[in-house]
């Protein structure tokens, strides 16, 4: 790849945070992450879209970053891995660590958007609906069940949180 | 004996780290000035190469470029038998690495290695292990293009017994495919260096280094802190190693090393392919008499499996009275093999415990009761401690094997989904040795435990402070872990082997004894007493026994004036004789659709012997990866070369790996044996059984054998359909 001569210039907000960038045509938002803003959360695991540890947030959506241009990001609110839970652990990220869900921890920044994403969407999500969303991401080193009832813990948990305040109203 | 003590559970202490992306990987790692590198691979599969670099040094930003005319440097780990060179000028395969630049940026980097012009001279190249063997097949080797032929030979009668099973087993290549692709760091101050690499083992990496590239021990320093998984190969320098540190010491600046993921595909090695082919001779009731096994491996064009047995376990696991083996290591211009979790057993036991299988449908028994009957055989060794049997008891059991196993039956129509039930066995090798761990008590209470192991996502240094604090008697919470870097860690034997705890484990015990019996002394002088009759228990000294006189740990560090250190150092060997491995039962059910070949697997049971459990959460999330690994290993990967040496699986779009979609239940137990060594291996036992289990359970479903490695669906119809 020639370096380019085409650059853009971007505006976009990353974990809240407005960031003016001058970006090449052809860069990836994952390497304008990792490369410009040096969040290297996000993982460069195949660049090719097919393991999913690069996935981030655009607004609010899954995405992985290696396969949307730095470009189609101008306007658009990002939320990587370091933006989630920045003061206090997001109740995933909480659930991942008590119920073991990864190991070498490579893949689980994806992992973790990923969960995210789904809960935001499919907040008492089933094991289809789980396994559906997790499609699109990898872990090597096996730890598909763990994520799988890391995410049900959480879905639980707001659940039984949200009924309770049901009926104190 | 099997321990009845409840099993800890302790969440993994960079827990916090891992899951808000402040853990930086060899690849996150930035040094001031630093460049970027990367690689030039051969696109011959066998040819002498003449390089020209000088469009490529005259490209923007390109600093510096090496080839073999810098000198052949030696990569030791990179054979077992010939000499190999971390850049070569005669590549023996499509990906040897012929040369590497470093840039400014990573595009020039790419670009420059683009520009780099090489004349291929072509050899002639072979690709079939069988025609390697030949004696006009072209040579890869001086030497030949075999290596040691294996042999035992046990009993020596190999006539008896009246019933036969003769079968050739078949097994792909696989790839260890860590999620974190190939990345290393290298940086030189004056004749130091220091290297950011993706190790699975810190120290041994040190050595090889020091070796390969002539320099003093102490002038190498290797930094792995965390690694985006392991899976075998990388307890050793590899040759990305070596060449980031040319790279670096001919620009004069950090070299950051990276490889794509096709780039990945072949800079790790393969577990190697075979061909396996067995005859096992059994009396009518079931006891095996005899069993001849003769194994020819492709082993590609470099070999790096350190013992060269490349089969083992099947000479163990049953004592066969009569046994043969031989195997037979070919050297082809195909990708070269390496260490892949469960190296020599993963095959071997596909192998073993399918034709256990078949033995047991011969003589119509009961394929568990057949495996009780010949384990019951007199034993060939003695074990410092065996729960198989328990394995088994118990995980059948649970399974509920008894009430769900039926014998297969033929006759009936292959249409629909059938359903079946199977089971297989396995031992890992449970090694002793060499351990060293460091502790410090300072003033704040706290204690660093210092251990050269590398968190490749087995939990090692979780594990390594449980076992502190259970010797301390103090929380987890009060010791800080330095781990991953030489100039911090004493040596460790590395994540490979599943030896970490079992190794390293007892030196972190050692060095625990050592630091109490140092604060005794410490200890007796604020409690007056003799630090002969200070007794230590759960974080408290007490002047005597059953003295109320007492002292805590924190209590004491404030009073100290500097920090107390200790060193634990074993060597531990087994006597004469003794063997040692953890074993495992697995069992699994299984639905075939014998319209499309897919096997769906429905529920698994785990039972496994790997001693004292020191933590149950990380043990088991080990184990139920290694089996999701071995379904993946088992139902889909097939690293796949063409008939010019082109990799066709370069990437996670063709080579498959297990994604969420089809993981089972799966129940995991323990049988905890008082081992007098300890805790035994257990990352790689979990591998060894799917395989067969779940080849058993399809014959059992549909009274069809399976007899290669991996069950694609197309493969399984083609199986069921033609009888085969």
């Amino acid at each position: 790849m020639v370096p380019s001569h085409f650059e853009n210039e971007i505006e976009i907000a990353v974990n809240g945070k407005r960031h003016k960038l001058l970006v090449g045509n052809e860069q990836s938002l994952l390497d304008v992450l990792r490369e410009k803003i040096k969040l290297t959360g996000a993982k460069k695991g195949c660049d090719q879209g097919a393991c999913g540890s690069c996935t981030v947030l655009l607004d609010g959506v899954g995405v992985c970053s290696c396969l949307t241009l730095a470009v189609e990001a101008e306007g658009h609110s990002i939320t990587t891995i370091e933006g989630l839970g920045e003061k206090d652990l997001d109740p995933i990220q909480r659930a991942f660590i008590q119920e073991d869900a990864f190991q070498c921890g490579f893949c689980t920044s994806g992992q973790i958007l990923t969960a995210r994403a789904l809960l935001d969407k499919v907040p008492n999500p089933n094991l289809d609906e789980i396994t559906e969303a997790f499609s699109g991401n990898l872990c090597r080193c096996g730890a598909y069940d763990r994520i799988a009832a890391a995410v049900l813990t959480v879905a639980r948990e707001s659940h039984s949180h949200h009924t309770k305040s049901k009926n104190r109203s | 004996m099997i321990s009845e003590v409840a099993m800890k559970s302790h969440i993994r202490i960079d827990g916090i780290e891992r899951v808000s992306g402040k853990a930086k990987y060899t690849s996150d790692t930035e040094m001031p000035n630093m460049l970027f590198g990367r690689v030039v691979m051969s696109l011959h599969a066998h040819a002498h190469v003449e390089i020209d670099t000088s469009q490529a040094e005259k490209y923007e930003g390109v600093k510096a470029v090496v080839t073999s005319k810098d000198g052949l440097v030696k990569w030791s780990a990179g054979d077992m038998l010939n000499e190999r060179y971390a850049i070569t000028d005669r590549p023996r395969f499509v990906g040897d690495i012929i040369g590497a630049v470093a840039a400014d940026n990573r595009a020039s980097a790419e670009k420059g290695a683009e520009l780099v012009s090489v004349e291929y001279k072509d050899l002639p190249a072979v690709f079939d292990p069988k025609e390697a063997l030949l004696s006009n097949a072209p040579k890869l080797w001086p030497k030949g293009n075999t290596q040691d032929i294996v042999r035992i030979n046990r009993g020596g009668n190999f006539d008896g017994g009246e019933v036969i099973v003769s079968s050739t087993y078949r097994t792909s290549r696989t790839h260890p495919a860590p999620m974190e692709t190939i990345s290393v760091l290298a940086s030189w101050e004056d004749s130091n260096l220091t290297l950011f690499t993706q190790s699975q083992g810190i120290s041994n990496c040190r050595s090889d280094i020091s070796n390969d590239l002539g320099i003093p021990l102490e002038n190498v320093r290797v930094i792995c802190r965390y690694k985006g998984g392991g899976f075998g190969n990388k307890n050793c320098a590899m040759n990305y190693d070596i060449i980031a540190a040319l790279l670096s010491k001919k620009a004069g600046k950090p070299v950051l090393l990276e490889y794509s993921r096709y780039e990945d595909f072949l800079g790790h090695h393969t577990r190697w392919s075979t061909e396996q082919e067995y005859k096992l001779r059994m009396a009518k009731s079931g006891l095996i008499r005899s069993l001849e096994i003769a194994t020819l491996c492709d082993i590609g064009a470099y070999g790096r499996h350190p013992t060269g047995t490349y089969v083992e376990g099947p000479d163990r696991l049953y004592p066969i009275p009569n046994f043969k083996l031989t195997v037979t290591p070919a050297y082809t211009n195909n990708p070269p093999t390496g260490n892949v979790r469960g190296p020599t057993e993963v095959q071997s036991y596909f192998a073993l415990e399918s034709a256990v299988d078949e033995a047991a449908n011969k003589v119509r028994m009961d394929p568990l009761a057949f495996r009780l009957a010949n384990l019951g055989q007199p034993p060939l060794y003695r074990t410092t401690s065996n729960g198989l049997e328990e394995c088994i008891r118990r995980g059948a059991e649970l399974f509920r094997w008894r009430e769900t196993w039926n014998p297969p039956s033929k006759s009936a129509p292959i249409e629909g989904t059938k359903r079946g039930v199977g089971m297989a066995l396995g031992d890992y090798e449970s090694s002793v040795g060499r351990g060293e761990a460091e502790l410090k008590l300072n003033l704040d209470g706290t204690v660093d435990l210092a251990v050269g192991v590398t968190d490749i996502g087995t939990g090692a240094k979780t594990t390594m402070a449980i076992i502190a604090s259970e010797a301390l008697g103090i929380s987890v919470d009060n010791i800080n872990v330095v781990w991953g870097d030489t100039s911090l860690c004493p040596f460790s034997i590395g994540e490979s082997g599943s030896r970490t705890t079992s190794l390293t484990g007892p030196a972190v015990s050692a060095a625990a004894q050592e630091l109490i019996s140092k604060l005794k002394s410490e200890a007796a002088m604020s409690l007056q007493s003799d630090a002969r009759e200070v007794q230590y228990e759960q974080g408290r000294f007490f002047a005597s026994s059953g003295s109320r006189n007492q002292l805590t740990l924190g209590e004491l560090a404030g009073r100290l004036e500097s920090p107390i250190a200790s060193r634990g150092a074993t060597d531990i060997s087994l006597p004469d004789g003794l063997r040692r491995y953890s074993y495992c039962a697995h069992f699994v059910e299984v639905e075939v659709d014998t319209d499309t070949g897919k096997i769906a697997i429905l529920r698994y049971v785990a039972a496994h012997d790997s001693g004292k459990i020191v933590n149950k959460l990380t043990a088991e999330s080990q184990i139920r990866g290694g089996i999701i690994m071995g379904l993946s290993t088992c139902l889909a990967e097939k690293y796949e070369v063409d008939r010019y040496g082109n990799i066709l699986t370069s990437d996670l779009w063709t080579y498959h790996i297990q994604r969420m979609n089809g993981v089972p239940t799966i129940d995991v137990l323990f049988v905890e044996t008082d081992d007098p060594f300890g805790p035994k291996t257990l990352g790689e036992t979990s591998v060894l059984g799917v395989s067969p289990a779940v080849g058993n359970a399809v014959f059992n479903a549909v009274g069809s054998r399976l007899y290669e490695l991996p069950f694609t669906p197309d493969y399984v119809y083609r199986t069921i359909h033609n009888g085969a």
